[in-house]
Protein backbone atom coordinates (compact mmCIF):
# COMPACT_ATOMS: atom_id res chain seq x y z
CA UNK A 1 0.00 0.00 0.00
CA UNK A 2 1.62 3.49 -1.25
CA UNK A 3 1.67 6.11 1.32
CA UNK A 4 2.41 9.29 0.17
CA UNK A 5 3.24 12.97 0.94
CA UNK A 6 3.61 16.17 -0.34
CA UNK A 7 7.18 17.53 -0.48
CA UNK A 8 7.24 21.08 -1.29
CA UNK A 9 7.80 24.08 0.56
CA UNK A 10 6.04 27.66 0.10
CA UNK A 11 7.01 29.51 -3.27
CA UNK A 12 10.52 31.01 -2.70
CA UNK A 13 11.99 28.16 -0.25
CA UNK A 14 13.21 24.80 -1.53
CA UNK A 15 15.02 24.60 2.33
CA UNK A 16 13.07 24.02 5.69
CA UNK A 17 12.48 27.78 7.42
CA UNK A 18 14.19 25.80 10.45
CA UNK A 19 16.51 23.17 11.53
CA UNK A 20 14.47 21.23 13.73
CA UNK A 21 14.52 17.60 15.07
CA UNK A 22 10.85 15.65 16.44
CA UNK A 23 10.96 12.91 18.88
CA UNK A 24 7.21 11.26 18.35
CA UNK A 25 5.23 8.63 19.94
CA UNK A 26 1.87 7.57 18.72
CA UNK A 27 -1.10 5.09 19.63
CA UNK A 28 -3.68 4.11 17.13
CA UNK A 29 -6.11 1.95 18.02
CA UNK A 30 -9.37 1.06 16.15
CA UNK A 31 -12.43 -0.53 16.74
CA UNK A 32 -11.61 -3.83 14.50
CA UNK A 33 -9.13 -4.98 17.21
CA UNK A 34 -6.13 -3.58 15.75
CA UNK A 35 -3.52 -1.01 17.83
CA UNK A 36 -0.58 0.37 16.52
CA UNK A 37 2.03 2.14 18.28
CA UNK A 38 4.52 4.10 16.50
CA UNK A 39 7.70 5.97 17.22
CA UNK A 40 9.23 8.75 14.58
CA UNK A 41 12.42 10.93 15.55
CA UNK A 42 13.37 12.85 12.67
CA UNK A 43 16.09 15.84 11.98
CA UNK A 44 16.26 18.53 9.58
CA UNK A 45 19.53 20.62 9.30
CA UNK A 46 21.11 22.92 7.04
CA UNK A 47 24.84 22.34 6.57
CA UNK A 48 25.21 25.37 4.57
CA UNK A 49 23.63 28.25 2.89
CA UNK A 50 21.98 26.19 -0.22
CA UNK A 51 21.57 23.03 1.41
CA UNK A 52 19.62 20.81 3.88
CA UNK A 53 19.80 17.25 4.96
CA UNK A 54 16.53 15.38 6.21
CA UNK A 55 16.47 12.02 8.29
CA UNK A 56 13.53 10.38 9.86
CA UNK A 57 13.24 6.92 11.03
CA UNK A 58 9.56 5.72 11.78
CA UNK A 59 8.56 2.45 13.40
CA UNK A 60 5.49 0.90 14.20
CA UNK A 61 4.51 -2.12 16.50
CA UNK A 62 1.73 -3.71 16.29
CA UNK A 63 0.02 -5.21 18.51
CA UNK A 64 -3.75 -6.92 18.09
CA UNK A 65 -3.70 -7.93 22.23
CA UNK A 66 -4.68 -3.78 23.09
CA UNK A 67 -7.38 -2.25 22.30
CA UNK A 68 -9.01 0.79 23.40
CA UNK A 69 -12.42 -0.45 23.07
CA UNK A 70 -12.36 -3.35 25.15
CA UNK A 71 -10.59 -6.91 24.76
CA UNK A 72 -8.33 -7.45 22.47
CA UNK A 73 -8.85 -10.34 20.01
CA UNK A 74 -6.99 -12.82 17.78
CA UNK A 75 -5.82 -9.31 16.06
CA UNK A 76 -6.79 -7.80 12.83
CA UNK A 77 -10.23 -7.39 11.77
CA UNK A 78 -13.44 -8.53 12.91
CA UNK A 79 -14.90 -7.68 16.56
CA UNK A 80 -19.22 -6.87 15.03
CA UNK A 81 -18.34 -8.48 11.32
CA UNK A 82 -20.89 -11.09 12.48
CA UNK A 83 -23.65 -9.17 10.35
CA UNK A 84 -21.62 -9.79 7.33
CA UNK A 85 -20.77 -13.52 7.79
CA UNK A 86 -22.80 -13.75 4.54
CA UNK A 87 -20.45 -11.19 2.51
CA UNK A 88 -16.85 -12.23 1.21
CA UNK A 89 -15.69 -10.63 4.09
CA UNK A 90 -13.79 -13.58 5.71
CA UNK A 91 -11.78 -11.64 8.46
CA UNK A 92 -12.90 -12.98 11.40
CA UNK A 93 -12.10 -16.87 10.16
CA UNK A 94 -8.48 -15.36 8.58
CA UNK A 95 -7.67 -13.28 12.14
CA UNK A 96 -8.27 -16.82 13.50
CA UNK A 97 -6.47 -18.87 11.84
CA UNK A 98 -3.44 -17.03 11.16
CA UNK A 99 -3.38 -16.90 15.15
CA UNK A 100 -3.61 -20.68 15.22
CA UNK A 101 -1.15 -20.89 13.04
CA UNK A 102 1.18 -18.52 15.18
CA UNK A 103 1.96 -16.34 12.95
CA UNK A 104 -0.73 -13.68 14.12
CA UNK A 105 -0.78 -10.20 13.17
CA UNK A 106 1.82 -8.65 15.11
CA UNK A 107 4.52 -6.91 13.09
CA UNK A 108 7.10 -4.70 13.20
CA UNK A 109 7.65 -1.94 10.35
CA UNK A 110 10.96 -0.17 10.25
CA UNK A 111 11.04 2.88 7.95
CA UNK A 112 14.00 4.93 6.77
CA UNK A 113 14.17 8.09 5.35
CA UNK A 114 17.02 10.37 4.56
CA UNK A 115 17.79 13.09 1.80
CA UNK A 116 18.49 16.79 0.79
CA UNK A 117 17.82 19.71 -0.45
CA UNK A 118 20.10 22.20 -2.82
CA UNK A 119 19.75 25.82 -4.16
CA UNK A 120 21.00 25.78 -7.26
CA UNK A 121 21.84 29.70 -7.40
CA UNK A 122 18.31 31.56 -8.78
CA UNK A 123 18.04 28.56 -11.68
CA UNK A 124 16.34 25.87 -9.29
CA UNK A 125 15.71 23.65 -6.09
CA UNK A 126 16.72 19.72 -6.49
CA UNK A 127 15.18 17.59 -3.73
CA UNK A 128 16.57 13.78 -3.45
CA UNK A 129 15.36 11.18 -1.15
CA UNK A 130 15.38 7.66 -0.70
CA UNK A 131 13.02 5.83 1.71
CA UNK A 132 13.11 2.26 2.88
CA UNK A 133 10.49 0.81 4.31
CA UNK A 134 10.56 -3.19 5.60
CA UNK A 135 7.93 -5.23 7.35
CA UNK A 136 7.47 -9.42 8.08
CA UNK A 137 5.51 -9.42 4.79
CA UNK A 138 6.34 -6.24 3.05
CA UNK A 139 9.15 -4.58 1.41
CA UNK A 140 9.55 -0.91 -0.15
CA UNK A 141 12.14 0.65 -1.93
CA UNK A 142 11.36 4.40 -2.93
CA UNK A 143 13.69 6.84 -4.23
CA UNK A 144 12.32 10.40 -4.78
CA UNK A 145 13.32 13.50 -7.24
CA UNK A 146 12.28 16.95 -7.37
CA UNK A 147 12.97 19.57 -9.08
CA UNK A 148 11.61 23.35 -8.16
CA UNK A 149 11.77 26.37 -10.30
CA UNK A 150 10.88 29.99 -8.97
CA UNK A 151 9.67 32.57 -11.32
CA UNK A 152 8.32 36.14 -10.84
CA UNK A 153 10.54 37.04 -8.01
CA UNK A 154 9.53 34.23 -6.34
CA UNK A 155 5.86 35.14 -6.28
CA UNK A 156 5.38 31.60 -8.45
CA UNK A 157 7.41 28.21 -7.94
CA UNK A 158 6.87 25.51 -10.25
CA UNK A 159 7.46 22.03 -8.89
CA UNK A 160 7.92 18.37 -10.82
CA UNK A 161 8.89 15.68 -8.83
CA UNK A 162 8.86 12.02 -9.85
CA UNK A 163 9.09 8.48 -7.38
CA UNK A 164 9.08 4.78 -8.03
CA UNK A 165 8.09 2.29 -5.52
CA UNK A 166 9.92 -0.89 -5.87
CA UNK A 167 7.59 -2.85 -3.71
CA UNK A 168 7.87 -6.95 -2.82
CA UNK A 169 4.93 -8.32 -1.14
CA UNK A 170 4.67 -11.73 0.63
CA UNK A 171 1.40 -11.90 2.18
CA UNK A 172 0.80 -15.03 5.01
CA UNK A 173 -1.45 -17.15 1.98
CA UNK A 174 1.30 -16.26 -0.79
CA UNK A 175 3.42 -19.28 -1.78
CA UNK A 176 6.16 -16.88 -3.13
CA UNK A 177 7.33 -13.37 -2.79
CA UNK A 178 5.49 -10.92 -5.39
CA UNK A 179 6.74 -7.86 -7.00
CA UNK A 180 4.68 -4.62 -6.99
CA UNK A 181 6.18 -1.46 -9.02
CA UNK A 182 4.71 2.16 -8.46
CA UNK A 183 5.53 5.03 -11.06
CA UNK A 184 4.46 8.44 -9.38
CA UNK A 185 4.58 11.90 -10.89
CA UNK A 186 3.60 14.99 -9.21
CA UNK A 187 3.24 18.65 -10.88
CA UNK A 188 2.26 21.84 -9.07
CA UNK A 189 2.14 25.49 -9.09
CA UNK A 190 2.21 27.94 -6.10
CA UNK A 191 1.57 31.15 -6.32
CA UNK A 192 1.74 33.73 -3.48
CA UNK A 193 -1.90 36.43 -3.57
CA UNK A 194 -0.80 38.99 -0.51
CA UNK A 195 1.44 38.90 2.21
CA UNK A 196 -1.00 36.74 4.07
CA UNK A 197 -2.07 34.44 1.21
CA UNK A 198 -0.95 31.69 -1.25
CA UNK A 199 -2.52 29.23 -2.81
CA UNK A 200 -1.27 25.77 -4.64
CA UNK A 201 -2.72 23.48 -7.30
CA UNK A 202 -1.29 19.86 -8.12
CA UNK A 203 -1.71 17.31 -10.23
CA UNK A 204 -0.74 13.40 -8.90
CA UNK A 205 -0.10 10.58 -11.44
CA UNK A 206 0.55 6.76 -10.17
CA UNK A 207 0.86 4.17 -12.69
CA UNK A 208 0.63 0.31 -10.47
CA UNK A 209 1.86 -2.67 -12.11
CA UNK A 210 2.41 -6.39 -10.23
CA UNK A 211 0.65 -8.03 -7.62
CA UNK A 212 -1.51 -5.45 -6.51
CA UNK A 213 -3.20 -7.65 -4.09
CA UNK A 214 -1.66 -7.67 -0.29
CA UNK A 215 -2.22 -11.86 0.50
CA UNK A 216 -3.49 -11.88 3.57
CA UNK A 217 -7.21 -11.92 3.35
CA UNK A 218 -9.25 -14.97 2.30
CA UNK A 219 -12.08 -14.96 -0.03
CA UNK A 220 -15.12 -17.54 -0.12
CA UNK A 221 -16.59 -18.95 -3.16
CA UNK A 222 -19.98 -19.31 -3.09
CA UNK A 223 -21.86 -21.95 -2.11
CA UNK A 224 -18.72 -21.28 0.53
CA UNK A 225 -19.30 -18.55 3.29
CA UNK A 226 -17.23 -16.56 5.21
CA UNK A 227 -17.42 -18.76 8.61
CA UNK A 228 -16.05 -21.17 6.26
CA UNK A 229 -12.98 -19.84 4.89
CA UNK A 230 -10.34 -20.40 7.34
CA UNK A 231 -7.53 -21.68 4.92
CA UNK A 232 -6.83 -21.50 1.12
CA UNK A 233 -9.40 -24.45 -0.46
CA UNK A 234 -9.24 -23.99 -4.04
CA UNK A 235 -12.49 -23.14 -5.70
CA UNK A 236 -14.10 -23.00 -2.16
CA UNK A 237 -11.70 -20.04 -0.26
CA UNK A 238 -9.12 -18.65 -2.31
CA UNK A 239 -6.90 -15.16 -2.04
CA UNK A 240 -8.03 -12.11 -3.00
CA UNK A 241 -7.39 -11.46 -6.72
CA UNK A 242 -6.63 -7.70 -8.12
CA UNK A 243 -5.84 -6.56 -11.47
CA UNK A 244 -2.44 -6.85 -12.04
CA UNK A 245 -2.51 -3.06 -13.28
CA UNK A 246 -4.11 0.33 -11.90
CA UNK A 247 -4.03 4.25 -12.86
CA UNK A 248 -4.25 6.77 -10.45
CA UNK A 249 -5.14 10.23 -10.84
CA UNK A 250 -5.15 12.80 -8.06
CA UNK A 251 -6.03 16.76 -8.46
CA UNK A 252 -5.99 19.04 -5.31
CA UNK A 253 -5.95 22.84 -4.45
CA UNK A 254 -4.98 24.52 -1.38
CA UNK A 255 -5.59 27.61 0.06
CA UNK A 256 -3.75 29.35 2.89
CA UNK A 257 -3.96 32.12 4.89
CA UNK A 258 -2.60 34.00 7.86
CA UNK A 259 -5.19 35.97 10.05
CA UNK A 260 -3.86 39.91 11.46
CA UNK A 261 -5.37 41.44 13.98
CA UNK A 262 -8.71 41.17 16.07
CA UNK A 263 -9.23 37.97 17.83
CA UNK A 264 -7.65 36.15 15.24
CA UNK A 265 -4.62 37.76 15.17
CA UNK A 266 -1.26 35.57 14.32
CA UNK A 267 -3.50 32.24 13.24
CA UNK A 268 -3.54 30.57 10.11
CA UNK A 269 -6.18 28.11 8.09
CA UNK A 270 -5.10 25.79 5.48
CA UNK A 271 -7.58 24.48 3.17
CA UNK A 272 -7.16 22.14 0.96
CA UNK A 273 -9.40 19.68 -1.25
CA UNK A 274 -8.42 16.41 -3.20
CA UNK A 275 -10.23 14.53 -5.90
CA UNK A 276 -8.93 11.23 -6.79
CA UNK A 277 -10.36 8.78 -9.63
CA UNK A 278 -8.39 5.41 -10.65
CA UNK A 279 -8.77 2.47 -13.25
CA UNK A 280 -10.54 0.56 -10.63
CA UNK A 281 -13.73 3.02 -10.77
CA UNK A 282 -12.71 4.24 -7.47
CA UNK A 283 -13.68 8.03 -7.15
CA UNK A 284 -12.78 9.65 -3.92
CA UNK A 285 -13.18 13.62 -2.40
CA UNK A 286 -11.32 14.71 0.66
CA UNK A 287 -11.95 18.11 2.28
CA UNK A 288 -9.46 19.45 5.08
CA UNK A 289 -8.67 22.19 6.94
CA UNK A 290 -6.17 23.02 9.47
CA UNK A 291 -6.36 25.85 12.08
CA UNK A 292 -3.53 27.11 13.66
CA UNK A 293 -3.13 29.85 17.04
CA UNK A 294 -1.04 31.07 18.43
CA UNK A 295 -2.49 31.29 22.09
CA UNK A 296 0.61 33.05 23.67
CA UNK A 297 4.46 33.75 23.34
CA UNK A 298 4.86 29.87 24.21
CA UNK A 299 1.31 27.68 23.16
CA UNK A 300 0.47 27.06 19.90
CA UNK A 301 -3.12 25.76 19.24
CA UNK A 302 -3.79 23.43 16.13
CA UNK A 303 -7.29 21.90 15.40
CA UNK A 304 -7.92 19.63 11.81
CA UNK A 305 -10.94 17.95 10.28
CA UNK A 306 -11.00 15.79 7.48
CA UNK A 307 -14.03 14.51 5.23
CA UNK A 308 -13.70 11.20 2.70
CA UNK A 309 -15.62 9.71 0.71
CA UNK A 310 -15.19 7.13 -2.25
CA UNK A 311 -16.92 4.89 -4.42
CA UNK A 312 -15.80 1.40 -4.68
CA UNK A 313 -14.00 -0.98 -6.95
CA UNK A 314 -15.38 -2.24 -9.97
CA UNK A 315 -14.67 -5.79 -8.85
CA UNK A 316 -15.99 -5.47 -5.30
CA UNK A 317 -19.38 -7.90 -4.35
CA UNK A 318 -20.93 -9.15 -1.43
CA UNK A 319 -20.67 -12.69 -3.08
CA UNK A 320 -17.98 -14.36 -5.14
CA UNK A 321 -18.90 -17.01 -7.75
CA UNK A 322 -16.53 -19.32 -9.68
CA UNK A 323 -16.80 -17.77 -12.50
CA UNK A 324 -15.64 -13.96 -11.49
CA UNK A 325 -11.87 -13.02 -12.67
CA UNK A 326 -10.89 -10.93 -9.12
CA UNK A 327 -11.78 -11.86 -5.53
CA UNK A 328 -11.88 -8.47 -2.94
CA UNK A 329 -12.36 -8.58 1.18
CA UNK A 330 -10.46 -5.95 1.66
CA UNK A 331 -12.90 -3.12 3.45
CA UNK A 332 -10.62 0.22 2.01
CA UNK A 333 -11.73 -0.63 -2.04
CA UNK A 334 -15.95 -0.26 -0.85
CA UNK A 335 -18.06 2.28 -1.03
CA UNK A 336 -17.97 4.25 2.64
CA UNK A 337 -17.37 7.77 3.69
CA UNK A 338 -15.41 8.86 6.81
CA UNK A 339 -14.42 11.52 9.00
CA UNK A 340 -11.42 12.90 10.92
CA UNK A 341 -11.47 15.33 13.70
CA UNK A 342 -8.15 16.71 16.11
CA UNK A 343 -6.42 18.89 18.23
CA UNK A 344 -2.92 19.64 19.02
CA UNK A 345 -1.36 22.14 21.99
CA UNK A 346 2.38 22.61 21.71
CA UNK A 347 4.02 24.58 24.61
CA UNK A 348 7.51 26.14 23.48
CA UNK A 349 10.33 26.23 26.52
CA UNK A 350 13.28 28.39 26.08
CA UNK A 351 16.34 26.16 26.26
CA UNK A 352 14.88 23.25 27.15
CA UNK A 353 18.06 21.48 25.74
CA UNK A 354 21.60 22.79 25.78
CA UNK A 355 22.06 22.19 22.58
CA UNK A 356 18.53 23.68 21.14
CA UNK A 357 17.05 27.22 20.73
CA UNK A 358 14.36 25.95 22.46
CA UNK A 359 12.18 22.72 22.55
CA UNK A 360 8.65 22.41 23.06
CA UNK A 361 6.15 19.21 24.47
CA UNK A 362 3.26 18.78 21.83
CA UNK A 363 0.38 16.60 22.34
CA UNK A 364 -2.12 15.39 19.60
CA UNK A 365 -5.40 13.64 19.79
CA UNK A 366 -7.65 12.95 16.67
CA UNK A 367 -10.31 10.86 16.57
CA UNK A 368 -11.73 8.51 13.03
CA UNK A 369 -14.54 7.09 12.09
CA UNK A 370 -16.06 5.28 8.74
CA UNK A 371 -19.39 4.80 7.81
CA UNK A 372 -18.52 0.60 7.77
CA UNK A 373 -18.50 0.41 10.92
CA UNK A 374 -14.76 0.95 11.65
CA UNK A 375 -13.90 4.01 13.93
CA UNK A 376 -9.88 4.40 15.64
CA UNK A 377 -8.37 7.26 17.90
CA UNK A 378 -4.87 8.55 17.80
CA UNK A 379 -2.68 9.63 20.91
CA UNK A 380 0.62 11.51 19.99
CA UNK A 381 3.13 13.29 22.33
CA UNK A 382 6.35 14.32 21.27
CA UNK A 383 9.12 16.54 21.72
CA UNK A 384 10.34 19.31 19.35
CA UNK A 385 13.25 21.19 19.54
CA UNK A 386 14.80 24.07 16.97
CA UNK A 387 18.51 24.96 16.68
CA UNK B 1 1.19 10.71 -18.52
CA UNK B 2 -0.61 12.23 -20.88
CA UNK B 3 -1.01 16.52 -20.33
CA UNK B 4 -3.92 17.19 -22.75
CA UNK B 5 -4.43 20.94 -24.44
CA UNK B 6 -6.78 21.83 -22.04
CA UNK B 7 -4.30 21.15 -19.43
CA UNK B 8 -1.52 23.21 -20.44
CA UNK B 9 -3.38 26.03 -21.59
CA UNK B 10 -4.90 26.47 -17.64
CA UNK B 11 -1.11 25.74 -16.65
CA UNK B 12 -0.16 28.73 -18.44
CA UNK B 13 -3.04 31.05 -17.79
CA UNK B 14 -2.20 30.59 -14.19
CA UNK B 15 1.29 31.76 -14.68
CA UNK B 16 0.12 34.68 -16.93
CA UNK B 17 -2.19 35.43 -13.39
CA UNK B 18 0.74 34.95 -11.84
CA UNK B 19 2.71 37.30 -13.24
CA UNK B 20 -0.12 39.72 -13.04
CA UNK B 21 -0.73 39.48 -9.49
CA UNK B 22 1.16 42.33 -7.53
CA UNK B 23 4.48 40.72 -6.32
CA UNK B 24 4.53 40.26 -2.97
CA UNK B 25 8.20 41.38 -2.17
CA UNK B 26 10.59 39.63 0.08
CA UNK B 27 10.14 42.07 2.80
CA UNK B 28 6.58 41.30 2.99
CA UNK B 29 6.99 37.81 3.33
CA UNK B 30 7.22 37.66 7.54
CA UNK B 31 3.82 35.96 7.71
CA UNK B 32 4.28 33.78 4.62
CA UNK B 33 7.51 32.27 6.01
CA UNK B 34 5.65 31.54 9.67
CA UNK B 35 5.99 27.97 10.15
CA UNK B 36 2.21 28.12 10.93
CA UNK B 37 1.70 28.43 7.48
CA UNK B 38 4.08 26.07 5.88
CA UNK B 39 2.57 23.35 3.96
CA UNK B 40 4.75 20.96 5.00
CA UNK B 41 4.54 22.24 8.68
CA UNK B 42 4.30 19.45 10.94
CA UNK B 43 4.93 16.78 8.26
CA UNK B 44 6.24 14.05 10.04
CA UNK B 45 2.59 13.88 11.81
CA UNK B 46 1.05 14.15 8.26
CA UNK B 47 3.20 10.97 7.19
CA UNK B 48 2.02 9.34 10.06
CA UNK B 49 -1.89 10.29 9.37
CA UNK B 50 -1.83 9.95 5.90
CA UNK B 51 0.31 6.01 6.20
CA UNK B 52 -2.38 5.17 8.72
CA UNK B 53 -5.13 6.35 6.69
CA UNK B 54 -4.22 4.59 3.22
CA UNK B 55 -4.23 1.35 4.88
CA UNK B 56 -7.72 2.12 5.03
CA UNK B 57 -8.90 4.04 2.40
CA UNK B 58 -8.63 3.05 -0.99
CA UNK B 59 -7.46 6.55 -2.73
CA UNK B 60 -3.91 7.23 -2.38
CA UNK B 61 -2.57 10.97 -1.13
CA UNK B 62 -0.93 12.75 -3.38
CA UNK B 63 3.00 11.60 -3.98
CA UNK B 64 5.20 9.10 -2.78
CA UNK B 65 6.90 7.57 -0.63
CA UNK B 66 7.55 3.99 0.81
CA UNK B 67 4.90 1.43 0.36
CA UNK B 68 3.72 -1.15 3.24
CA UNK B 69 1.15 -1.58 5.71
CA UNK B 70 1.33 -1.69 9.41
CA UNK B 71 0.09 -4.87 9.73
CA UNK B 72 -3.40 -3.20 9.84
CA UNK B 73 -5.20 -5.77 7.56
Amino acid sequence: MTVLVVLSGVAASTTSAEDYGVAQTYIHSFSNNVSVYTGVFALNKDVSLETTTYFRYTVDFVNPSFSLFGEGGEGGEGGDREADSAKARAVAAVSSASAAAGTGASDVRNELMAGFTHQFGNAFGLEMYYDYSKESDYTSNTPIVTLKKDLFEKNTTLTLSFSENFDQVYGQFMSATEPRNTSNYYFGITQLLSPVDFFRIGYSGSRMSGFTSEGTRLVPISPATAADCTEVVPGSCVTENFPDFRLRNAYLINVNHYFEGGWMDRSSVQLGYRYYQDSWSIRSNTEEVEYYKYLGPQLLLGLNYRFYNQSQAYFVKDVYTASDTYYSASPQLEKFSSQLAGIMLSYTIPRMFSFATDGAIEGRYEYYTQTINTTGQTIMLGLRFRF
Amino acid sequence: MKIGRSTILIIFTLLAVGAGCAPVKPWQREHLADPIMQPDYRKEEKAVREHTISTREGSSGIFGVSGGGCGCN
